[in-house]
């Protein structure tokens, strides 16, 4: 075959498969994806039974333990907003108040039901909040 | 001392624009004394920022808590092995450390390559210390590690470092990570040479192929000692989250490794001209890119920061990088055209190709969903969260195309392999995968996993075919030498160092994938609440709830269960987990209640690790019962510290200080502190369990074990004599170029 048209073959071969690659990643990035919702925007659009990601900053003397069960309040930094979250299972060791977190909630009427090992936490110290900064 | 350390990050900049200045001067006028003189401004700047280093250290080890980075990242209680390391578990000492290893790599290969390389050289010079400059530049304006507070503000004790980062692998994690990042930069910065200075050769790129390799040791060391870190301390039984901050190191280490194996086909072809350039230039931004998104706090991660100012200035150097580098590729594309096509796809170049095109686009999986929160808010309004399952659609199978073409490169021939050569080298591995697999198939239940069969399968395949060439190695050269087998093995090895370097590395990454598949294809994990005397059953095991502990010691207090764990009665095991909760650096809290503050906890895990399986386990303090005498504790002292106070008003505060110790106020706080944790070991309190069991992790450890000798090996100087036929080798080869 004439090694011009092998190359124009590899070369179209080769594009097909990063367009594929590409539209997969990209279907896939929006189908298995959930809405990361702030506390303000979390009370705007929830309705029992739904599921959602919570993210916003652990407002401070909120945090309260109760046999297995940690509950706590999140707020989004921008609003004055609050969710209160009744979270089972094991709090990862960077939780404690003002610090940023993400966990996956369960509307049940209007309570909000933390999932079990979803909640992750920013790190601190090397990851110290800088001045200035509201949480 | 915080003015001469200020004085002297203010002089390491001014270092940095003279030697910019003198390198592009001297390149562009042909003065060699200013160039020697923009590389002897990367010597001084080496020295200048270690004497800064070893000014911050000394503030640490005195406890100079007039530094604002000393009084908030450790105590006078600070163990001295944390307060050395403590530097870089700030901000600004992160800044201090990234100027200064920067500077240390620079000078080294600025040093070997003082007699090469002389057009490249002060370009390169001036991009190492425009890259170092931008980080002294932060480190002055953004985070200087040596603002100091007044007297009169200078706290006593100092905050401590964060518990969860007083662990070993952590404390070495960021060095390592770093060092990989500024090593990076270095063939970043001699491909921007070559590029301006049209010297495309191969030269560039072998004075530099070392410190490419030592980036790629250094980032991936440091990779594994973040996961052992994450695995053993962090409490959630994993080692990989898919973090964007844990992939924003993954990225560069993929991108540098398609670079050090595609330079080969350059060197050894003079192909993929463009293809190196564009690798090196990517894996240096995104080596920015990463440190960008740990300081920026742009994402939301376990790792990123809070909030910071940093990151505008990291998204100029960005976009003047890529801009930049895409400029001079293009100006350049004629000279960087291939000597030489590929001729089939049935070759070493061909299988090297689609390995990095394989790389590349794992890097560019991992960016995608990486960067997608902020990609749909731009898109939809609304951040969309992705985690692990936007991930592995694609990570695997490329993954496992990875193992497959890991296992074929080095025994397929150069330009074209024929049929004979086909069977010669891929009988017997072909022949050992697919026969581990039937073994799996039939003897395990590792068919309910396909995905992770197939993984066990080809890492099967890429071990037999690295097998099979050291032996094949070895007994050619036993045949020469009539050495021992072990003799020949090391010689063979110890002459062909980057060659079967490589191979063991490739050993390592087939044992490292077959612990990350099984581990966590087959893994059980359960929550529990347990009393204690309970059980529960976790894959096969099971852990039985023995006893509360609880230990009170000066730096903190630890709350923990003992947990027997036995497989079909027979004892396997006993796991000690705890809790440990260090006291707050204010008493906001109480005076008793500071010392059970959840916020300054961390988890002690307890493992067990063997070469089959792990069995791990963490257990949550469960604290209400306590909370009552807490509560009485904190009134209590809060009455009789108010008391000492009234009584002691009209004393000076060293006084009244002196009166309280004498009066036995902390005597009796300690004794009633230690009263509250002995209730804990008396009651039947349940406490919550998180229990994993966790097949061949172990593998994973020792696979990383492996590449990293490997890549030790690679980067070892080869014996002289060695070294003078390579380099006649490359002589001959320049000689061609220029001819």
């Amino acid at each position: 075959m004439d090694p011009n048209r092998k190359r124009a073959i590899r070369l179209a071969v080769a594009l097909s498969a990063a367009v594929l690659l590409a539209g997969a990643l990209v279907y896939v990035s929006f189908s298995a994806g959930r809405d990361e919702l702030t506390a303000k925007q979390l009370l705007n659009r929830a309705h029992p039974g739904g599921q959602y990601v919570l993210a916003g900053t652990v407002v401070r003397g909120s945090v309260r333990h109760d046999g297995a069960t940690t509950y706590f309040s999140v707020y989004d930094p921008g609003s004055a907003v609050e969710v209160a979250v009744a979270y089972t299972g094991i709090v990862p060791d960077p939780f404690a108040p003002g610090r940023a977190v993400m966990v996956n909630v369960t509307d049940t009427r209007g309570r909000f039901i933390g999932q079990e090992n979803s909640l992750t936490t920013k790190c601190p110290s090397k990851y110290q909040v800088a001045a200035g900064a509201t949480a | 001392m915080g003015q001469l350390g200020r004085a002297i990050l203010l002089l390491d900049l001014g270092v940095c624009l003279y030697g910019i200045v003198v390198s592009i001067y001297g390149a562009r006028r042909r003065r060699q004394e200013w160039v020697d003189s923009g590389r002897r401004a990367v010597y001084a700047l080496a020295a200048l920022s270690v004497i800064a280093f070893a000014l911050l250290e000394v503030a640490f080890l005195r406890n100079d808590f007039s530094f604002k980075v000393v009084a908030d990242t450790s105590s006078v209680t600070t163990p001295i092995f944390y307060k050395l390391t403590a530097p870089w578990s700030s901000q600004q000492g992160s800044l201090l450390l990234w100027v200064t290893l920067s500077a240390l790599w620079s000078s080294l290969v600025l040093f070997l390559t003082r007699k090469r390389l002389r057009e490249i050289a002060p370009y390169a010079t001036a991009v190492l210390l425009g890259l170092a400059g931008f980080f002294a530049s932060l480190a002055n304006f953004g985070a200087n590690p040596f603002q100091t507070t007044p007297p009169a503000q200078t706290p006593s004790f100092g905050n401590g470092l964060d518990p969860l980062l007083m662990h070993p692998s952590m404390m070495f994690h960021p060095p390592m990570l770093y060092s990989g990042y500024t090593l990076m930069a270095i063939p970043l910065a001699f491909a921007i040479g070559a590029l301006i200075t049209g010297r495309l050769g191969s030269e560039w790129i072998r004075d530099t192929r070392r410190f490419a390799l030592g980036a790629w040791l250094f980032l991936g060391i440091g990779i594994v000692l973040g996961a052992r870190w994450s695995y053993t301390e962090l409490g959630w039984g994993g080692y990989w989250g898919w973090d964007p901050v844990e992939n924003a190191a993954l990225m560069p280490w993929l991108m540098i490794t398609a670079f050090i194996h595609s330079i080969q086909i350059q060197e050894k072809r003079g192909m993929l001209k463009v293809w190196n350039v564009s690798l090196v230039i990517l894996a240096g931004t995104l080596a920015i890119f990463g440190t960008f998104l740990v300081r920026s706090g742009v994402l939301d991660s376990i790792h990123a920061f809070g909030a910071s100012t940093l990151g505008i200035p990291f998204i100029f150097l960005l976009a003047v990088l890529l801009l930049g580098s895409i400029a001079l590729v293009l100006r350049r594309r004629e000279s960087l055209r291939s000597d030489h096509r590929i001729d089939s796809l049935l070759s070493r170049e061909a299988m090297f190709l689609l390995q990095n095109l394989v790389l590349v686009a794992m890097v560019f999986v991992i960016f995608w969903v990486t960067l997608f929160p902020l990609i749909s808010q731009a898109i939809t309004g609304t951040k969309i969260s992705v985690g692990p399952p936007a991930f592995t659609p694609f990570i695997v199978p490329l993954a496992m195309i990875l193992v497959l073409l890991t296992g074929v490169g080095p025994m397929i021939s150069w330009r074209r392999a024929t049929v004979a050569n086909l069977k010669r080298h891929f009988v017997f591995p072909v022949g050992f995968g697919l026969l581990v697999t039937l073994a799996l198939v039939l003897g395990t239940g590792a068919a309910r996993k396909p995905f992770a069969l197939i993984m066990f399968g080809l890492c099967s395949f890429l071990i037999a075919s690295v097998a099979q060439e050291i032996f094949r190695g070895t007994a050619a050269r036993r045949a020469a030498t009539h050495d021992a087998w072990a003799l020949s093995l090391v010689a063979l090895i110890r002459r062909n160092r980057r060659r079967y370097g490589g191979y063991i590395a490739h050993l390592g990454l087939a044992v490292m994938l077959i612990g990350v598949a099984a581990s966590s294809s087959f893994q059980h994990s359960r929550n529990a609440t347990l009393r204690p005397g309970q059980s529960v059953k976790v894959g096969g095991y099971v852990f039985h709830y023995v006893h509360p502990t609880a230990v009170a010691a000066a730096e903190k207090i630890a709350f923990g269960a003992v947990i027997d764990v036995t497989r079909g009665g027979q004892h396997v095991t006993t796991l000690r987990t705890d809790q440990g909760f260090y006291p707050a650096a204010t008493n906001s809290g109480g005076f008793i209640g500071q010392f059970f503050d959840s916020a300054n906890a961390d988890s002690t895990i307890g493992l067990d690790a063997g070469p089959l399986r792990d069995i791990w386990s963490v257990a949550a303090a469960n604290l209400t019962p306590l909370a009552g005498d807490i509560n009485r504790g904190n009134a209590v002292f809060r009455g009789y510290w108010n008391a000492l106070v009234a009584k002691t008003a009209h004393m000076s505060a060293a006084q009244q200080a002196a009166y309280i110790s004498r009066a036995g106020f902390w005597t009796a706080r300690d004794v009633a502190v230690q009263g509250i944790v002995a209730q804990y070991t008396k009651h039947a309190y349940p406490i919550e369990f998180l229990l994993i069991v966790s097949p061949l992790v172990t593998w994973l450890w020792s696979g990383a074990l492996i590449i990293a000798i490997g890549g030790l090996i690679s980067l070892w100087p080869a014996p002289l004599a060695v070294r003078r036929r390579s380099f006649a080798v490359y002589r001959a080869r320049l000689a061609r170029e220029l001819t």
